[in-house]
């Protein structure tokens, strides 16, 4: 058995998704509108997920939403939630775990780590 | 133009701890394939070899390196790769060669080392790039809550209950302890299943399929170009494939594997038959829940809670799924899986699987592969000829 180490450390361009994520990392919600469609999708994909126009428009939603569903694991929770404003819905993590609710807000990323977090809006329900 | 399994072998699914390597895995399945089909190394004139990560392997370029292992110099080779479903479609690539007159008798390898090279918490982080590495990859979100997420869904519509799921995972880790080379043949009930660790909820540890080493290999040709065995002979008598949205969140319910639909209605399509002529399938497992999603979109029952629950893909049933184990019994190394299920399916339909084999005798068989979370999916009809 021969043992190797490999480090890596990725740089990883965003191209037209830089607004997004810039956005991301103030607490903002960036989604796009399509300019054929109307439709507002957050997370955004570069592409209209109804009719496939790439003509899109950035817009700050604001940053609420809904939790669909929630999956819990041991220590953390993600939950499939649906933006105020956006069509589609976006997978999430919980910054908060410990709270049951069924709405969320944006929450800022932890440093490096560019995906989606919410904050659940504490209304005093907490997990057992 | 017919294209028919000529032979095929698989290593043991597990978790290696006998020093053997990647490399020695893949020599073992292609030489009992060659073995099994009756042929010799020289009448290989293409090898596709399916893997679905480098990172596991440390090897790029592994079609060029499995050739070399393999000593088949000067032959067409590539590497498919599709996530869960990269043996499969490595299957349908072979398939397409033969049938494009590119190739008489290829040779289609499915290899991962999912289980030992790297540690679990690593493999699960690498895994969770099999999603939006940009979202999802980048949260942690590891496979088990995506699934999680999916099948509450599926649950919510169907009223699923998780003993439903429980029963899946008991049935299949039951049908691999038939099976020599299954990685999970446990002798389990549905209340081992809800008393295993929490993974993500409602999914727990004996609701996942497990990470596993190994190799596969089947040998594709035209009936004409193979040497007769003295037994029968399966067909692939159609193949189809669909890719949905990749992020969950972008599909309008996020319960429903839209995209295997479309894949195994082009294959029932391409073999020329109806749903009900499936006698026999080998349906993609990762997690319980999803063997129940599958059988739904796979068109496979038209209420698939009811049929669970009569027990119609038990072996005594109608529609006997996943006899091998499937992934949760039988084990899923990545690249190899979809090999394997291409491979056992076709032993099934000819009665000589070295495990459980249904009893009624069927004509056709059904396998079902995805990669991401039935985002790239692949299903293949296979028939006695």
């Amino acid at each position: 058995m021969t043992k190797h180490r490999l480090t890596l450390e990725h740089c990883l361009p965003k191209g037209r998704l830089t607004p997004y994520f810039e956005a991301l990392a103030r607490g903002k919600a960036l989604a796009e509108r399509c300019g054929s469609c109307g439709r507002v999708q957050f997370p955004p994909g570069g592409i209209c997920g109804d009719c496939n126009a790439t003509e899109l428009a950035w817009t700050e939603l604001s940053g609420a939403a809904d939790v669909i569903f929630r999956t819990d694991t041991p220590d953390r929770a993600f939950t499939l939630v649906r933006f105020e404003g956006a069509r589609n819905s976006a997978v999430v993590a919980v910054a908060n775990p410990d709270v049951l609710s069924s709405r969320g807000r944006l929450a800022t990323s932890p440093a490096n780590a560019q995906g989606l977090t919410i904050e659940l809006v504490d209304e005093g329900n907490r997990h057992a | 133009m017919t294209v028919c399994v000529a032979g095929g072998a698989m290593t043991p699914f597990n978790r290696r701890k006998d020093g053997s390597s990647w490399r020695d895995w893949c020599r073992d399945a292609f030489a009992g394939a060659l073995a099994d089909a009756g042929l010799e190394r020289s009448a290989v004139d293409a090898l596709v070899v399916a893997s679905e990560s480098d990172f596991f392997t440390l090897q790029l370029n592994p079609a060029s390196m499995v050739a070399d292992t393999l000593g088949l110099l000067g032959c067409r080779s590539c590497r498919v790769e599709g996530g869960g479903a990269s043996g499969h479609l490595a299957v349908h690539a072979g398939m397409a060669m033969v049938l494009s007159g590119q190739s008489r008798r290829v040779a289609v390898v499915g290899v991962e080392a999912s289980a030992t090279h790297l540690d679990g918490r690593t493999v699960g982080v690498l895994l969770s790039h099999s999603f939006d590495s940009w979202t999802d990859g980048f949260t942690g979100t590891g496979s088990t809550s995506i699934y999680a997420l999916s099948v509450m869904a599926f649950m919510e519509r169907t009223k699923a209950t998780a003993n439903d799921l429980a029963r899946v995972a008991v049935r299949n880790r039951q049908n691999a302890r038939a099976n020599p080379n299954a990685h999970l043949p446990l002798d389990i009930r549905e209340e081992d299943v809800a008393a295993s660790p929490l993974v993500s909820s409602p999914y727990r540890r004996l609701d996942c399929s497990p990470l596993s080493d190994g190799a596969a290999c089947v040998i594709l040709g035209r009936p004409e170009d193979l040497p007769a065995t003295g037994r029968g002979r399966v067909r692939i008598s159609g193949t189809g494939a669909a890719n949905d949205r990749a992020r969950l969140g972008d599909r309008s319910d996020p319960g429903r594997f839209r995209a295997k639909e479309a894949a195994a209605r082009r294959a029932l399509a391409a073999a020329g038959i109806t749903a009900d002529a499936i006698g026999v399938a080998e349906v993609y497992d990762s997690y319980s829940g999803a063997q129940l999603q599958a059988l739904e979109a796979l068109g496979l029952a038209s209420d698939v809670v009811a049929d669970e629950r009569s027990g119609r893909f038990a072996r005594r049933g109608d529609l006997p799924v996943n006899l091998s184990g499937g992934l949760l019994g039988q084990g899923a190394p990545v690249g190899a899986t979809g090999v394997a299920q291409v491979l056992v399916t076709a032993q099934q339909l000819l009665g000589s699987f070295p495990g459980l084999n249904p009893r009624s005798g069927p004509r056709c068989g059904l396998v079902d592969s995805h990669g991401g979370i039935a985002t790239n999916c692949a299903v293949s009809i296979l028939e006695l000829q």
